[in-house]
């Protein structure tokens, strides 16, 4: 049986990483692996009846992610909106290096919990994205779960015809029949910033979670819609890497 | 744009292969799947193959325009196998399609010859036990089709060739009448018995004749001169001679516009149509006709008299443009053009007056021709605000510039309607149907509706109150064409001056004759610089007007635009299908943009302006029943025709036997 792997601290996320992992697990038939990883013998004590392990944080998750029967990861982020980083210097590390998705729970925010769900999936339609969150997609999808595709253009992307009602189904359908057909079966189409946007649409929608695709780093200069999405947002964040390999599961 | 068509019927997919994303389906002309928000009914689907493997497979789709006819050939990279398949939709036999898969018995599956569509609520699909027929019927309207299909193996082993043949008879009806099985179940069989190969053949052969007739070819420039062919088998394939004809937005080649039927049609298509198949011209026309009923019912509801047809038309010839849609910043904005765009009355009566006179046809006008001018006429007749200086006014419509709503004395919606009240003035007192005074109060409107000259410009101004609007020209946003609406919003596009397609041009393309002369340099000064082209229809407009002011490098830039416009998918819309109404503006803009061709008095003009890096250039058309060829090279005109026609060069003498013409200082004289 796979793996549902809770990365579970002593913050006070921990309870809503353990359920948002359980959710998780039940959706796609998995079992829940609670673990706290602690770098000094003398705090080894355990929390939340949780496999405790003596070690770095980051080398002893990054190796308990990588092993073949985990599907998903899920950790809290430390970080609130007046921190520097848009999650803990952990999970930072670790988004860095997984390649399993690896879902953010918002240190503010509610745990992922029910069996009726909906996942935004936005798509800037690059062909590496779309293949990294798709497995997921179909994933969840096949867990009788609802998902939303969003794609946002800025004014220099959009189709220069294309704003009448009519002409913006002809692209909804297009975008969705060359990227997600398989596992969508709805498209929203945006106009301006991303990361405003996704947002936006993920409060219309009222979606429980937000699944996303990045390059895998979230240094200065790179991943502004991410370091947006988790920073502002309050629903648990989807995080696979593009280009993590498939066959690497 | 692999999509084949005669018509009556279209199927569209680039791949067979089942499961293919590219959205294989099979359309019926006029056949809607509801009455209150229609769109196109999918029939069943006979296009479709398995292969295997399932996938994998690496596909190169070849459009044959001269004998209309896909080949696709799809090459397997680890086995090796390669399979062939072959299609066309019969122009011969109306309905018959053809299908022949050639591919190693291994790889070439036995399939069922049709699959089931997607259908909406209320629909059904049945197929017979042999899965051999299969018809889908919607709420109002039914497709069926049959099938004949064989296969052969060449020999025992599995890399042995198969060849599977499948002939297909499609039928259908615009209600919930059932279409004649048993009548589709031989012509099916009488097809099959002909044999692909002859099918093929007669098939081809009469795709030669339609190409002798009809066409264009462009020396030196084979680019272009191969997106006009295009253009011009999408045009011939959308058009069919029947009693009557619902060509959509995107005709039969895709779901756009939910296939309903828009001006595109009968200021586009039809007059294309006139000069490539005017049977097909006046079936568009004979669908306005066979809705008046539709259109008197409308005016009369809204306390006028005559016809007003729907900005969006589909079954009933009812209004069916949507309330309201979401945009892209997620808004629900109402949509206003099924209430305000009225033009299109005038539209239609346009394009009864310009298919009479390019086709002399006389019994069209007895038949449906008066009776459509007479109920446009009075439409507008009963719509004209006098005021109380005597001036007539239009008010609250929106104009072919779409971004501005609500507005008074749209300059094309008035000079359309003036021209509308004019030509059934006339028409209709020949024909005996209005009185003295019906004739005269018609010639009166006409003459007080105010058309919005403004001599300080030298032009037309576009609307009551457009030179106060902020005077925001297009290149202060971005190179066009661009979505200023979408750039803008809504509400700031519409207090600038910023347009989204031709509107006072439109005037200047379809009624020029009517315009102050002299004053098109003028308008195109004016207002190019303030559209955006953020319609599709707007480039090839702008080509012919250029091209008929001798601006003919911005004439080509904007008529290769359009040319190229879903060969390279420009809009990101192809995938809903081709902008019938694109290729249409292309033909107009060769015809009478870069040849000057027109008509006047039963002849021809002809006047050519052609762009210096084009060759020789032979645009071949039909005219009063004759088939017509102008071959300009450099300064060298010829026309033929297979009988004799006026023609008239910019000279002004008429020559009835001698059409060679040659261009001097003072412009085209007869040789």
């Amino acid at each position: 049986m796979s793996r549902v792997l809770a990365m579970l601290d002593e913050s006070p996320v921990a309870a809503r990483v353990l359920t948002t992992a359980t959710t998780i697990a039940e959706l796609i038939g998995a079992s829940v692996d609670p673990l706290t990883v602690v770098d000094d013998d003398h705090a080894a004590t355990s929390t939340n009846g949780a496999r405790l392990v003596v070690g770095d944080p980051v080398d002893v998750l990054a190796g308990e992610l990588s092993a073949d029967d985990v599907e998903f990861g899920v950790l809290g982020s430390r970080a609130l909106r007046d921190t520097p980083g848009p999650v803990g210097h952990v999970a930072d590390a670790l988004l860095a290096r997984s390649d399993v998705p690896l879902v953010v729970v918002a240190p503010e925010g509610p745990a992922l919990e029910g069996d009726d769900l909906l996942f935004l999936l936005p798509l800037d339609g690059v062909v590496a994205s779309t293949s990294a969150i798709l497995p997921v997609a179909r994933q969840l999808v096949e867990a009788g779960q609802r998902t939303v595709t969003l794609h946002v253009f800025d004014p220099e992307s959009a189709p220069p015809l294309a704003t009448s009602p009519y002409d913006l189904d002809v692209v909804a359908q297009e975008f969705l029949a060359r990227h997600t057909s398989e596992c969508c079966d709805r498209v929203e189409l945006r106009l301006g910033e991303p990361a405003v946007e996704i947002l936006d649409v993920a409060e219309v929608e009222q979606a429980d979670a937000i699944v996303v695709s990045w390059d895998g780093d979230l240094g200065p200069g790179h991943a502004e819609v991410i370091r947006h999405l988790l920073r502002n947002t309050t629903v648990p964040v989807v995080l696979r890497r593009a280009g993590a390999s498939e066959a690497s599961r | 744009m692999t999509t084949l068509t005669d018509g009556r019927f279209g199927t569209r997919g680039l791949s067979e292969r089942s499961g293919s994303p590219s959205w294989p389906s099979t359309l019926a002309a006029g056949v809607y799947d509801s009455d209150t928000d229609p769109s196109l009914l999918q029939g069943p689907i006979w296009t479709s193959l398995d292969l295997e493997p399932d996938d994998g497979w690496v596909e190169s789709i070849e459009l044959d325009l001269r004998r209309g006819a896909v080949t696709t050939t799809m090459e397997h990279p680890r086995t090796g196998d390669i399979v062939t398949v072959d299609r066309f939709a019969s122009i011969v036999r109306p309905g018959v399609c053809a299908l022949r898969i050639t591919g190693p018995a291994r790889a070439v599956l036995p399939s069922a010859p049709f699959v089931r569509p997607s259908t909406p609520p209320g629909a059904t699909v049945d197929t017979n036990d042999a899965a051999t027929a299969m018809v889908v019927r919607g709420p109002v309207g039914t497709i069926a089709g049959v099938a004949h299909t064989d296969s052969v193996d060449r020999g025992p082993d599995p890399t042995d060739r198969r060849v599977i043949t499948r002939i297909v008879a499609l039928g259908a009806r615009t209600s919930t009448a059932e279409v004649d099985m048993r009548g589709l179940a031989v012509q099916a069989q009488g097809a099959y018995s002909v044999g692909f190969d002859a099918l093929e053949e007669e098939h081809r052969r009469r795709w030669g004749r339609r190409w002798q007739a009809v066409g264009t070819r462009i020396e030196g420039d084979t680019g272009l001169d191969v997106a006009v062919r295009f253009a011009t088998s999408a045009l011939l394939g959308a058009g069919a001679p029947e009693r009557e004809l619902a060509i959509g937005a995107r005709g039969l080649t895709g779901f756009g516009y939910r296939g309903h039927v828009f001006w595109d049609t009968d200021v586009f298509v039809t007059p294309a149509l006139c000069g490539l198949e005017p049977r097909a011209a006046r079936a568009t026309l004979g669908y306005r006709w066979a809705r008046l009923g539709a259109a008197r019912v409308r005016a009369s509801s809204e306390g006028f008299d005559g016809a007003r047809f729907p900005w969006e038309s589909a079954r009933t010839g009812g209004e069916v443009t949507p309330s309201e849609a979401r945009d892209l910043h997620g808004a629900t904005i109402p949509i206003l053009t099924g209430e305000l765009e009225e033009h299109i009355v005038a539209d239609v009566a346009w394009s009864v007056m310009h298919y009479f006179r390019w086709t002399d046809d006389r019994e069209f006008m007895r038949s449906m021709g008066n009776e459509l001018l007479l109920e446009t006429a009075r439409y507008w007749a009963s719509r004209i605000e006098l005021d109380s200086d005597g001036s007539g006014h239009i008010r609250n419509v929106i104009g072919p510039d779409e971004y501005h709503e609500g507005i008074d004395d749209d300059a094309f919606t008035n000079a359309m309607a003036r021209r509308n009240l004019c030509a059934g003035a006339t028409t209709c007192r020949a024909a005996g149907t209005i009185d003295h005074a019906e004739y005269r109060c018609w010639m009166h409107l006409a003459e007080v509706l105010v058309d919005g000259f403004d001599p300080d410009i030298g032009t037309y101004e576009q609307f009551a109150g457009y030179h106060d609007l902020e005077p925001l020209n297009v290149a202060d946003l971005g190179s066009p064409p661009i979505a200023a609406d979408a750039i803008l919003g809504q509400e700031r596009t519409q207090r600038t001056q910023i347009i989204k397609q031709p509107d006072v041009l439109m005037m200047y393309l379809l009624i020029g004759d009517d315009l102050v002369p002299g004053t098109l340099d003028a308008a195109l000064d004016h207002y190019l610089p303030r559209t955006a082209h953020g319609s599709s229809l707007s480039p090839a407009t702008c080509a012919a007007l250029l091209a008929r002011a001798g601006r003919t490098d911005e004439a080509v830039h904007w008529f290769r635009w359009a040319a190229r416009l879903d060969l390279d998918d420009l809009t990101g819309t192809t995938a809903g299908g081709l902008h019938l109404a694109t290729m249409g503006g292309l033909w107009q803009a060769m015809t009478w943009g870069f040849l000057g061709i027109g008509e006047h008095r039963g002849g021809l003009t002809i006047d050519p302006l052609v762009p210096e890096p084009w060759g020789p250039i032979e645009h071949r058309f039909r005219f009063c029943g004759a088939n017509v060829s102008v071959r300009v090279d450099g300064d060298e005109a010829r026309v033929d025709s297979s009988k004799a026609i006026d023609v008239r060069a910019a000279d002004g003498a008429r020559h009835r036997n001698h059409h060679a013409f040659r261009r001097t200082p003072q412009g085209w004289e007869q040789r």
